[in-house]
């Protein structure tokens, strides 16, 4: 199965990064990219989205504001959620997995780290022809 | 509490560097005959558990180089906006590490989006004498500054 990656990151090169670390895992993948919650909510509604890879700290609609307003949407059951950021706080940890998401990878990432989670949330990409 | 430290910012910053941008900060170095006149400034707030803020200023060279390393692609010289990005990418990374590493696991910090802006070499020594904690480093034979203020 091919699947439809969301990454969701302000920053060019965090977007660049991740895409790049998502392709090795998955190369058949097909990524879609915003860069910010409000711009990921828009992608969603138009398109079929498998799992978003998305940070905190972003403008306009912040990763936190983008899970609640999925929730709301009714995309938060369908949809897993991975949040990527600088933050460590466990506390933050527990109030995004009580919002729902299905993990969680502090930057700077190893790509074993995504390979890890995307099998996890996903199961094993289809890489054959 | 939180522990104020400019040298426990620096041994994040060299980890950093190496582990996102494989270059590495050295604590002594043979500054480069070719003085840099551009620079960035990069600074990024927090507040939360403790307020304050931590600022970066890097060569536009150097950060030309990370922007390169980090993505794996050609030097490329006309990327401003780019290089910029990048640069305020690692400070994201580093004031994240900071606070986990100086605070500990548990309070909450909010980090505003980091602001990065050129800065000329003259104006650098005004900025970090402004500054509670500065400290500087070589990367690749050139300086890079580094402040911390708790409390501000």
């Amino acid at each position: 199965m091919k699947y439809n990656v969301l990454i969701v990151d302000d920053s060019v090169v965090a977007r660049s990064i991740l895409g790049k670390t998502v392709s090795m895992v998955a190369p058949k993948a097909n990524l879609y990219f915003a860069h910010n919650g409000k711009e990921a909510i828009d992608i969603v509604k138009n398109n079929w989205i498998d799992i978003i890879f998305a940070d905190i700290n972003m403008p306009v609609m912040n990763g936190i504001e983008m899970i609640e307003q999925l929730e709301k949407d009714g995309y938060s059951d369908t949809i897993p959620i991975i949040i990527v950021s600088t933050e460590g706080s466990t506390t933050r940890l527990d109030e995004l997995k009580r919002k729902g998401i299905k993990g969680y990878i502090r930057k700077p990432f190893t790509p074993e780290k995504i390979c890890e989670i995307f099998n996890e949330v996903l199961g094993e990409p289809d890489n054959d022809n | 509490m939180i522990i104020e430290n400019i040298n426990l910012l620096k041994e994040l910053f060299t980890s950093i560097l190496q582990q996102s941008a494989f270059m590495f900060a050295e604590e002594i170095g043979r500054e480069s005959t070719d003085i840099p006149d551009k620079y960035l400034l990069s600074t990024i707030k927090f507040t939360g558990y403790a307020s304050g803020e931590i600022s970066i200023i890097i060569p536009e060279k150097a950060a030309a180089q990370m922007f390169a390393n980090m993505l794996g692609i050609d030097n490329d010289a006309d990327a401003e906006k780019q290089r910029k990005d990048c640069v305020g990418e690692i400070l994201n990374v580093l004031c994240g590490q900071y606070l986990t590493s100086a605070a500990g696991e548990a309070p909450v910090f909010n980090l505003s989006i980091p602001k990065t802006s050129k800065i000329a070499a003259s104006q650098i020594e005004k900025f970090i004498s402004g500054k509670k904690n500065s400290a500087s480093l070589f990367v690749e034979n050139l300086k890079v500054y580094i402040t911390l203020e708790i409390g501000k």
